[in-house]
């Protein structure tokens, strides 16, 4: 009975983080179904290749997202969670519509749609992204009118983005101010309207808790030279451009 | 080689020990919670107490122990700057840590709202751009339309304006349809739409009433357009809510008050389908200028009910705001994972509410505090793998 009380007393002195695990949860983009074979890693924590289907309906990778989330982030767990392209939409969509305590450290997104893209229903998007149902439903209105982007749950939103060029395609001419090929600034970098911007440090409102890491602008970097780009830069991966 | 002795280690205390230690740790967080309030104050308790002033930010004063116990009290967590409601100019630097704290000084849903957040200002303002034709050739066009939610027996009028040089051109409409979308089963019907011209603008008006869809939908407008030299294509989608996918309606009664240091406005809602709910609005001070931004996000369920709409106190404290404060941009949408589209709109309050008179010391200047926000504290505390922002100063990113 004694020993028994001191085991009570001793693992109510035990940290809730002692034993929690940290999980590093990778998102894709438009028209994946996961973010691919190369992942983040870091000493002592688990990468996550998020199973989220992009492929049809932004109400069923939200649901997918919130699924992997409850999964992963509950309790006392700690994720950090990398966005790609549209799953940076994805990943907004999903802290702005569920009510969950997930925790999360932060989101750091790689050239993030999270504001659509304005060549969403032109004949370019299927080149760009392989083509899928969705592509074509991932608009600048589409995006900005379907979520409150401000409601994060609290959790800071690190960006990045580049101004590439994504060879053969003439979508910058579509997109407004610099883009990496795909996305304009103005989404990748958490602006509030669809503006042009020519880097994403440009003093102009963001969504709430959105902000700019570790550069300005990768002028070199198109779409597709982003994907791994926050991987590398948060130290999870090494190799990039 | 010399044998180093081991230290002597106690696995487990004396059970004297272990009663020192729990009166000890009694004691100290007793005189936390004295010390800091009750901080479920800060995130706004749901007790209303109508037009009574806050309680005071200052914590109240802690008798001097006397004797020689030691002191215990806990130093008070050094004030956090908040984020810029518009965002942090430039790069920001922050480790995890001190990103999360500036980012929770206001709750997650109840936060500062200025002039230039159009987006949460104008929430049904559609954000097309003017567009290069895919062949170039000159021509730029811009489809768009005058509104992205469409509710009940409300139309919807599309526009295409086509320019050659920046000059508008006359074009040739070869394909015009709108269609409901299906993302599963991908059995889209179209449904024929005339367009008319109008200055140089074709317009089509589109009434979805006429369609009897029973919930939300997502329906899509096609275009393709002769331009003379080659034919473009072009697409918007918009949402509309039938009449009989209406889940709730905002009655128009409203209610006003302070709690916990808080503006506190709780707006009637007749719920005809329950399940979690997302009500956004915003507050304009007594000048008209927006202040906060707010979101209630809960269950409701069937029958008249009542959002309770927080603007959480430090933010008004913050803002210098007094009142009557009006209430604007109320809107709002019933939750329904599984379903696509999976939020079902409500009709938006299109009257006017104004509080009764506030004075900004009626509200409290207290941070905001949760025990989720306390839990990331410690989880971020004692993780320093990730460096986020704060990476930039050692990592080889550029």
């Amino acid at each position: 009975m004694h020993k028994h009380l001191l085991v009570a007393i001793a693992s109510l002195a035990i940290p809730m983080t002692a034993s929690a695990g940290v999980f590093d949860i990778h998102v894709g983009g438009i028209c994946s179904t996961n973010f691919g074979d190369t992942l983040g890693h870091w000493p002592g924590e688990t990468s996550i290749n998020a199973p989220i289907d992009q492929r049809d309906s932004m109400a069923t990778a939200t649901a997918q997202m919130a699924a992997t989330l409850d999964t992963y982030c509950t309790g006392g767990n700690l994720c950090y969670v990398y966005v790609y392209s549209n799953g940076g939409a994805v990943m907004s969509r999903t802290l702005a519509l569920f009510n969950r305590s997930w925790n999360i450290g932060y989101v750091a997104a790689s050239a993030s749609n999270e504001g659509g893209s304005e060549i969403g229903g032109t004949g370019f998007v299927g080149e760009v992204f392989g083509g899928c149902t969705l592509a074509g439903h991932i608009g600048t209105s589409d995006h900005r009118n379907g979520w409150n982007h401000n409601d994060t749950h609290g959790i800071v939103t690190g960006m990045i983005a580049g101004n590439g060029w994504l060879a053969p395609f003439l979508q910058s001419a579509i997109l407004p101010g610099h883009d990496d090929g795909a996305v304009s600034e103005a989404s990748a970098g958490g602006y509030t309207t669809t503006t042009g911007r020519s880097s994403i440090c440009e003093a102009a409102p963001k969504y709430a808790n959105h902000q700019a890491w570790f550069s300005c602008e990768y002028g070199s970097l198109n779409h597709l030279d982003m994907k791994l780009k926050m991987l590398c830069n948060d130290g999870g991966l090494t190799g990039c451009k | 080689m010399t044998r180093r002795s081991t230290p002597r280690v106690v696995a487990w205390p004396g059970a004297r020990s272990i009663a020192i230690a729990l009166v000890a740790l009694v004691a100290a967080t007793a005189l936390w919670w004295h010390t800091t309030g009750d901080p479920l104050e800060a995130a706004g308790a749901r007790n209303l107490v109508a037009a009574t002033p806050a309680l005071p930010a200052a914590p109240p004063a802690i008798a001097a122990p006397t004797g020689s116990v030691a002191r215990v009290a806990p130093l008070p967590p050094p004030a956090v700057t908040p984020y810029p409601a518009g965002g942090v100019p430039g790069i920001a630097t922050d480790d995890p840590l001190t990103a999360y704290k500036k980012a929770n000084v206001y709750p997650p849903t109840s936060r500062p709202l200025t002039e230039n957040q159009l987006d949460l200002l104008q929430p049904n303002r559609r954000h097309e751009t003017v567009r290069e034709a895919d062949q170039g050739d000159g021509i730029t066009y811009l489809f768009t339309a005058d509104r992205y939610f469409v509710i009940a027996d409300e139309t919807l009028t599309a526009t295409l304006v086509v320019r050659r040089d920046g000059k508008p051109i006359a074009v040739t409409l070869t394909q015009a349809f709108f269609a409901v979308l299906d993302p599963v089963a991908h059995r889209e019907q179209p449904i024929p739409l005339t367009f008319d011209s109008h200055g140089g603008i074709l317009a089509a008006t589109i009434a979805p009433a006429r369609l009897a869809l029973a919930r939300q939908s997502a329906i899509g407008v096609y275009v393709e357009f002769d331009y003379g030299d080659g034919k473009q294509r072009a697409h918007i989608d918009f949402q509309y809510t039938p009449a009989a996918g209406i889940p709730a309606r905002f009655t128009g009664v409203f209610l006003d008050g302070l709690e916990s240091g808080s503006l506190v406005i709780h707006a009637g809602v007749d719920v005809i389908a329950p399940g979690p709910y997302l009500i956004d609005a915003n507050l304009y001070d007594t000048t008209e200028q927006p202040v906060a931004w707010t979101r209630f996000k809960g269950d409701l369920a069937a029958g008249p009910q009542s959002a309770d709409l927080v603007f959480f106190g430090k933010v008004l404290v913050d803002a210098a705001a007094h009142g009557p404060f009006h209430l604007g941009q109320l809107r709002g949408a019933r939750f329904a994972p599984g379903r696509d589209p999976d939020l079902e709109q409500m009709p938006p309050f299109t009257g006017t509410f104004t509080t009764r008179p506030y004075a900004t010391t009626d509200f409290s200047d207290a941070e905001y505090d949760s025990p989720e926000k306390q839990r990331m504290i410690d989880l971020l505390t004692n993780d320093r793998n990730h460096r986020g922002a704060d990476g930039a100063s050692t990592s080889s990113h550029r």
